[in-house]
C-alpha cells in the first residue's frame, strides 16, 4: 500500500470539497474493499476522504444515510416492510463482520468485481487497450452476459437492483450543492479508462437514498444465486417489485444483478407485464424478455438461463404473496 | 488362548494372536482397561489459541526485526535477461537485495508465473513494497502452457526441456481386462475431471530468523521441524547443530510445509548478512503458489458380471503438478476387480509445482472410481452400497459400510433424480483406504519434579492433530494421573526427535515413545522413593493420582516431594521392537456416505450431511480424533463444490489469487458432520495408535458426487460441482431422454 493522507470532515460538502481540492483522492466509508484495493494496488490514492464522520442527514424512515450499515437496514422493521427487496439483499450480503461496518454508499459505489481487473491483468477500465476477459478462453464463468463498451465485467452490488426495482434516488453532494439521481440512472455504461461504474463526478459523494413507500415497494423481492453462501458474490440476482391491483399488474419494477457491467434495468420484462394478469403465461413471457438480447461467452450460457428461472421464481413468489 | 495373547479387532470380530504379550508394557488392545485413554479431552493449548496467546510465526516479534519479500515474474515462461537492484538498493530503508539469477542459470529460466527472481530486506513492509516496485527485470517473453490439453498440443512450448509428458510404467495386464470387458455383463466407458486444488493455509508459508554469531534460531510454519532443520542447514552450509528449529503452533500444513522453501533459506542470509532478525511470510497470492493437488483427467472402462462382480477396470490418467510430478492417481483401488490396468502420466505445464497435498493421488482417484462404481451399479440395476459390499475384500470397512448406511439412513435412498419438486434430494457413499504409518524412531522424554510437576517433550509438531493433547494422555495413563495437569513442550528441534507430520504419521509414531517414557519415568520415581519408604517397589504402582502397592498410601504429590533428587527423567524410544507386533489388518479402513440437495432450475446443491466412518486404531482422544475427521469432511466437500485454481490460458496467471475467487467451504456452507471413530485394536504397536489424518479426507468428494447424481439422475464428472455443470448435466440427461 502506497503511502496516503486521511481527512475526516464533518460534512458531505466537506468531504466533496476535499475530493475537488486533491483530484487523486478517494472516499472511503468502511473501506472493507477499498484498503485490499490499495495493498494490491489496484487503486493508489494519495489521500482517503473517510465519510464515517459526517452526521447522519435528517430524514424520516425512508430516507436512508450513505453510511448506514447493511447490518442497520436488515434491523429495520420498516424497511422489511415496505421494502422486503432491500431488506432481503442487506441481509443475505457478504458476511455478518462485513454487514456490520459496511455500507449502503459503499455498497452502491463498489468497484468492478471482475477477477482480470482486480488481478493485474490488462483492463479497459484501467486504461488497458484489452479486456482479459474478452481473450479466447478467458474464464468467465461470473462475467457478464449483457457487455457493454467493450467490457464484460459483473455488477456486483447486490443492493442496486433491490434499489432500483423500489425506486430509489441517490441524494448526490458536491462542493456546490446536491443533486437527485434516480438509482436507476445512476450507473455509467463503461468507458476506456473509467474505473468507476457511477454517473458521480471525482468531487461528488452520495449523501443519502432516499426511498418512498408503496403497494409496489412493498411487494417487491430479492433473489439471488450464489455458489457459495458464505461469503460470495451473486452468479446472477434478480430485484422485482409489482403493484397488483384487481387482478392486473399496474406497475412493475424489475433490476438484474451481475449480468452486466451495471446493474440492469429488466425493462421489457417489465412492458411483459404491465396491464395483464400475474400468471404462469405473463410470468414466462416476462422471463424471456428478460433474457432476450444476452450475449454470453462459451463459458456463461448458464448465467441466461439463470436469470430466466430466477426472475420467474421472484414473480411466482410475488404473486403467490399478493393471493394470501 | 494364552492369558498373554491379544485380543485384537473391534466389537463382533475379535480374534486372538500371539504376541509380545507379556510384561509390564504390554501392549494395549481389547482385554486393556484404560483410565485416560479414550476420554474426550479439550486440546491442551485451547484456551491460548482462542484468547490469541498462542504465538505462530509472525507472531514472532523483535524490536529490530525487519521483513523480506520476494520479486517474482509475472511472466509464466521467459528467460530472465538482468535483474536491475540499483534503484531499490539506494531506498532508505533497504537493507539487503539478492539476485538469484546472478549465479544460476536454472534460475534466469522462468517457468510458471510467480517464479522467484530476487529478494529484497528493508526495516518496514511500507519501504519493502515501494522497494519492489523498482526493481527493473528484462524477461524475453515466451510461450507457455498452462492446461494439460495446451501442454499436450504438437507445438506445445516445452516446459522443462525434454518433452510435457512422463509417462510412468502402465501397470496391469491390458489383454486380460479387455478379455474380461468381453465377457461382462455391463461396460461402462466415462471420463472424469478433477481440478487444481491449493492448499490454501490459513497461515501462510514463512519464517523468522535470528543469529546469534554463528548460531541461528528459526521460527517456522512447518510440519516438519526437524526436516527444516536438515534442509536449512544445507542450503546455508551450516552445522545442524547451530541451528534451531521451534514452531510452536501452525495454521496448517496439509503436505506442503515439509521442509525449509527457498525463501527461508534467503531470509536467513538476509538476516545473517544485517545482523537482525527477520521475517519473510507469504501473502494470499504467493501462499496459491507454495503447493498444490494436481488436476487429473482420468478415462475409466469398467465392467461388471450381472451379479455384480466386478470385472475389468482400465484406466488411463493425465494430470498436471506444474513444473513437478506426482499427478497420477489411486484408481482403481480399494475394490476386489478380476483384473486392472492402468496407464498414468504427469504432464508438465507452466505453472507452479505441486506438493503433497493430505492423501495424495488418493481423493482424485476415489472421486473416479467411486463415481464409475455408482455407474457400474446402475448399469445392472443393483444397489450401489450392495455393489461395494460384495467386492470389498476388506473386514473391518466391511462392518463400517453398516455402520455408516444406518447413520445416514440409506433405506431412504430413492431411484437417481427421483425426488419430487425442483429441491431434490440424494443419498452417496465412498471408500478410503490408508497404511497403518507408524515408523520407529522418535523419542519422548519425561521429566517430574520433586514439587511434583510433569514435563513431557518432543521436538515435532502439531499440525492440527493434537500432539500435546496426545502426548498428555498417553503419559497421564502411565502415571495415573489427570492428563490436564501434564505440561506439554513441543516444536522445537531442541527436544528429542519427532518425524515430519506426513503419511499422518505423527500420532502412531510417537504414541509408543510416549507411553514408554511415561511408564519409564514411574519406574525411576517409584525407584527413588522407595529407599525412603524403606521398602522394594515391588507390585507398587500409580493409580488415580495416588501410590497403590506400597505400605504407606500417598498422593503422587506427597510421592514426588519423598524424592532425594531434584527431578527424574525418564525417555521413550519408540524402538523397532515396538513397530513389529502382530496385525490385525494391514490397511486403515474408512467409508463416508453423504445426503445433498440440489436446485435443479438453479444448479446449486447444498451437502445436508456427511457421515463418516473411520478406522483409526485406538482412538486416544474421541474429541480431537472427530475434529481430524470433521476437518478432512470440510476440505472434501469445499473440494467437492468450491475449490479450484483458474489459470489464464492468455497470461498464464492466476486470476484467483485470493480467498474470495479461490472460495473455501464457509459456515453456511458446512453440512451436519457425523464422524464415527471406528476404534479397531490392531496391534500395529504396544498402543495400537494409527493413521488418522489423511483418510477421511479421501472419499468426501466422491459421497458428494454420487448424492448428486441419486438427487438429479444425471452425472456431474468435473470437480468442482458447480451450478454450470449441474444444469449442463441436466441438459444432456433431458436431451438423453
Amino acid at each position: 500500500m502506497r503511502a496516503f493522507s486521511y481527512t475526516s470532515p464533518k460534512s458531505w460538502q466537506g468531504a466533496a470539497k476535499a475530493l475537488r481540492d486533491s483530484p487523486m483522492a478517494l472516499p472511503k466509508a468502511a473501506g472493507t474493499d477499498l484498503l485490499d484495493l490499495m495493498k494490491e494496488r489496484v487503486l493508489e490514492p494519495t489521500e482517503l476522504v473517510n465519510v464515517l464522520r459526517v452526521p447522519h442527514a435528517k430524514g424520516g424512515p425512508d430516507t436512508l444515510p450513505a453510511t448506514m450499515t447493511l447490518a442497520g437496514i436488515a434491523a429495520s422493521p420498516h424497511l422489511r416492510e415496505h421494502y422486503p427487496a432491500l431488506f432481503t439483499a442487506a441481509a443475505d450480503a457478504a458476511t455478518p463482520q462485513v454487514r456490520n461496518v459496511g455500507t449502503l454508499g459503499g455498497n452502491i459505489c463498489q468497484l468492478s468485481r471482475c477477477a482480470y481487473l482486480r488481478s493485474g491483468h490488462p483492463c479497459l477500465k484501467l486504461g488497458d487497450e484489452t479486456c482479459s476477459a474478452g481473450q479466447p478462453d478467458a474464464h468467465t464463468r461470473f462475467h457478464a452476459i449483457f457487455p457493454s463498451g467493450g467490457c464484460l465485467s459483473a455488477h456486483a452490488s447486490n443492493l442496486a437492483p433491490a434499489l432500483i426495482a423500489v425506486g430509489a434516488v441517490a441524494v448526490v453532494v458536491g462542493p456546490k450543492g446536491q443533486r437527485e439521481v434516480p438509482l436507476d440512472a445512476f450507473y455509467a455504461k463503461p468507458e476506456s479508462g473509467q474505473v468507476a461504474d457511477t454517473v458521480l463526478a471525482q468531487d461528488e459523494l452520495v449523501a443519502s437514498v432516499q426511498l418512498k413507500p408503496s403497494a409496489l415497494t412493498r411487494n417487491s423481492v430479492y433473489l439471488e444465486v450464489r455458489e457459495r453462501q458464505s461469503f460470495d458474490f451473486a452468479l446472477v440476482s434478480v430485484a422485482a417489485a409489482v403493484h397488483l391491483e384487481d387482478g392486473k399488474v399496474k406497475a412493475a419494477r424489475i433490476a438484474l444483478g451481475a449480468v452486466a457491467p451495471t446493474p440492469r434495468r429488466a425493462k421489457a420484462a417489465e412492458k411483459a407485464l404491465i396491464g395483464k394478469a400475474l400468471n404462469a403465461d405473463t410470468i414466462r413471457a416476462a422471463a424471456s424478455a428478460a433474457r432476450a438480447g444476452a450475449k454470453p461467452t462459451t463459458r456463461n450460457t448458464h448465467k441466461v438461463i439463470l436469470v430466466e428461472r430466477l426472475l420467474t421464481r421472484a414473480l411466482q413468489r410475488l404473486a403467490g404473496e399478493k393471493k394470501q | 488362548m494364552s492369558g498373554d495373547d491379544l485380543i485384537l479387532g473391534f466389537e463382533g470380530q475379535e480374534t486372538s494372536h500371539k504376541g509380545r504379550a507379556a510384561g509390564a508394557m504390554r501392549p494395549w488392545d481389547r482385554s486393556s482397561k484404560l483410565a485416560v485413554v479414550c476420554q474426550e479431552r479439550p486440546r491442551h493449548e485451547a484456551p491460548a489459541k482462542v484468547t490469541g496467546k498462542a504465538r505462530y510465526t509472525s507472531d514472532v516479534r523483535f524490536e529490530d526485526l525487519i521483513y523480506a519479500r520476494l520479486v517474482r515474474s509475472p511472466h509464466a515462461a521467459a528467460q530472465v535477461k538482468s535483474v536491475d537492484l540499483g534503484a531499490a538498493k539506494k531506498l532508505a530503508g533497504v537493507l539487503y537485495t539478492e539476485d538469484f539469477t546472478k549465479d544460476a542459470r536454472w534460475a534466469r529460466r522462468i517457468r510458471y508465473a510467480g517464479q522467484p527472481v530476487a529478494g529484497i530486506a528493508a526495516i518496514n513492509r511500507h519501504v519493502l513494497e515501494d522497494a519492489l516496485a523498482l526493481v527493473k527485470v528484462e524477461y524475453e517473453v515466451q510461450p507457455h502452457a498452462v492446461s494439460v490439453e495446451a501442454a499436450l498440443k504438437p507445438d506445445a512450448p516445452k516446459v522443462l526441456g525434454r518433452g510435457n509428458v512422463r509417462g510412468g510404467r502402465p501397470r496391469g495386464d491390458l489383454k486380460r481386462v479387455q478379455a474380461l470387458h468381453a465377457g461382462a455383463a455391463k461396460v461402462v466407458h466415462a471420463e472424469y475431471r478433477t481440478q487444481v486444488q491449493t492448499h490454501s493455509c490459513l497461515e501462510s508459508h514463512g519464517s523468522v530468523a535470528k543469529w546469534k554469531g554463528d548460531k541461528l534460531t528459526v521460527w517456522a510454519s512447518t510440519q516438519g521441524t526437524f526436516a527444516v532443520k536438515r534442509s536449512l542447514a544445507r542450503s546455508l552450509r551450516i552445522r545442524p547443530a547451530d541451528l534451531t528449529v521451534i514452531c510452536e503452533h501452525m495454521g496448517g500444513g496439509f503436505g506442503s510445509k515439509f521442509g525449509a522453501d527457498l525463501w527461508d533459506a534467503f531470509n536467513a542470509r538476509a538476516a545473517k548478512a544485517t545482523k537482525r532478525p527477520c521475517q519473510l511470510m507469504l501473502d494470499r497470492a504467493e501462499e496459491h503458489l507454495a503447493g498444490n493437488r494436481p488436476d487429473s483427467i482420468q478415462d475409466c472402462r469398467f465392467s461388471v458380471s450381472k451379479e455384480g462382480v466386478l470385472q475389468g477396470a482400465e484406466v488411463r490418467v493425465s494430470g498436471t503438478g506444474g513444473v513437478g510430478g506426482g499427478a497420477g492417481v489411486t484408481n482403481p483401488s480399494i475394490y476386489r476387480f478380476a483384473g486392472t490396468y492402468s496407464d498414468q502420466r504427469d504432464v508438465f505445464t507452466h505453472a507452479s509445482r505441486a506438493r503433497a497435498f493430505r492423501a495424495p493421488r488418493h481423493p482424485q482417484g476415489v472421486f473416479a472410481l467411486e463415481g464409475m462404481l455408482d455407474e457400474l451399479a446402475a448399469a445392472i440395476g443393483m444397489d450401489p452400497l450392495e455393489l461395494r459390499q460384495k467386492n470389498d475384500p476388506h473386514v473391518v470397512r466391511q462392518a463400517q459400510w453398516k455402520v455408516g448406511a444406518k447413520a445416514i439412513g440409506w433405506e431412504r435412498r430413492k431411484p437417481d433424480g427421483a425426488s419430487k419438486g425442483p429441491l431434490k434430494r440424494g443419498l452417496g457413499c465412498a471408500a478410503a483406504r490408508w497404511r497403518h504409518n507408524g515408523r520407529p524412531g522418535c523419542g519422548v522424554a519425561v521429566r517430574i519434579g520433586r514439587d511434583g510437576s510433569v514435563v513431557v517433550r518432543n521436538g515435532s509438531q502439531d499440525i492440527g492433530t493434537g500432539t500435546r493433547t496426545l502426548l498428555a494422555v498417553l503419559v497421564a495413563e502411565e502415571l495415573g494421573l489427570d492428563p490436564a495437569r501434564i505440561q506439554v513442550e513441543i516444536g522445537n528441534t531442541k527436544d528429542p526427535y519427532g518425524h515430519p507430520s506426513g503419511g499422518s504419521t505423527t500420532s502412531p509414531s510417537i504414541a509408543p515413545p510416549a507411553r514408554e517414557a511415561g511408564y519409564q519415568a514411574k519406574v525411576a520415581l517409584l525407584k527413588a522413593i522407595a529407599p525412603v519408604l524403606g521398602a522394594e517397589p515391588k507390585g507398587w504402582d500409580l493409580k488415580g493420582g495416588r501410590l497403590t502397592g506400597a505400605p504407606k498410601d500417598l498422593s503422587f504429590e506427597k510421592c514426588c516431594a519423598l524424592m532425594q533428587v531434584d527431578a527424574v527423567e525418564a525417555s521413550g524410544r519408540g524402538d523397532r521392537e515396538d513397530f513389529r507386533l502382530p496385525r490385525f489388518a494391514s490397511e486403515v479402513a474408512g467409508c463416508q456416505f453423504a445426503e445433498v440437495e440440489v436446485d435443479v432450475e438453479l444448479g446449486t446443491v447444498r451437502v445436508l450431511k456427511v457421515v463418516a466412518v473411520q478406522d483409526c486404531g485406538l482412538v486416544v482422544n474421541p474429541l480431537t480424533a472427530r475434529s481430524q475427521i470433521n476437518g478432512a469432511v470440510i476440505q472434501g466437500v469445499s473440494y467437492a463444490l468450491l475449490e479450484e485454481r483458474v489459470l489464464d490460458p492468455t497470461s498464464g496467471r492466476q486470476v484467483n489469487a485470493d480467498l474470495l475467487g479461490y472460495k473455501i467451504l464457509g459456515a453456511l456452507d458446512t453440512p451436519e458432520i457425523v464422524s464415527i471413530p471406528f476404534s479397531v485394536a490392531n496391534g500395529i504397536t504396544s498402543t495400537g495408535v494409527s493413521s488418522l489424518g489423511e483418510p477421511p479426507a479421501i472419499p468426501t468428494a466422491a459421497a458428494v458426487a454420487n448424492a448428486v447424481a441419486n438427487a438429479i439422475g444425471a452425472r456431474v464428472r468435473s470437480l468442482p460441482i458447480t451450478p454450470d455443470k449441474v444444469l449442463a448435466a441436466l441438459e444432456r440427461g433431458a436431451k438423453k431422454k
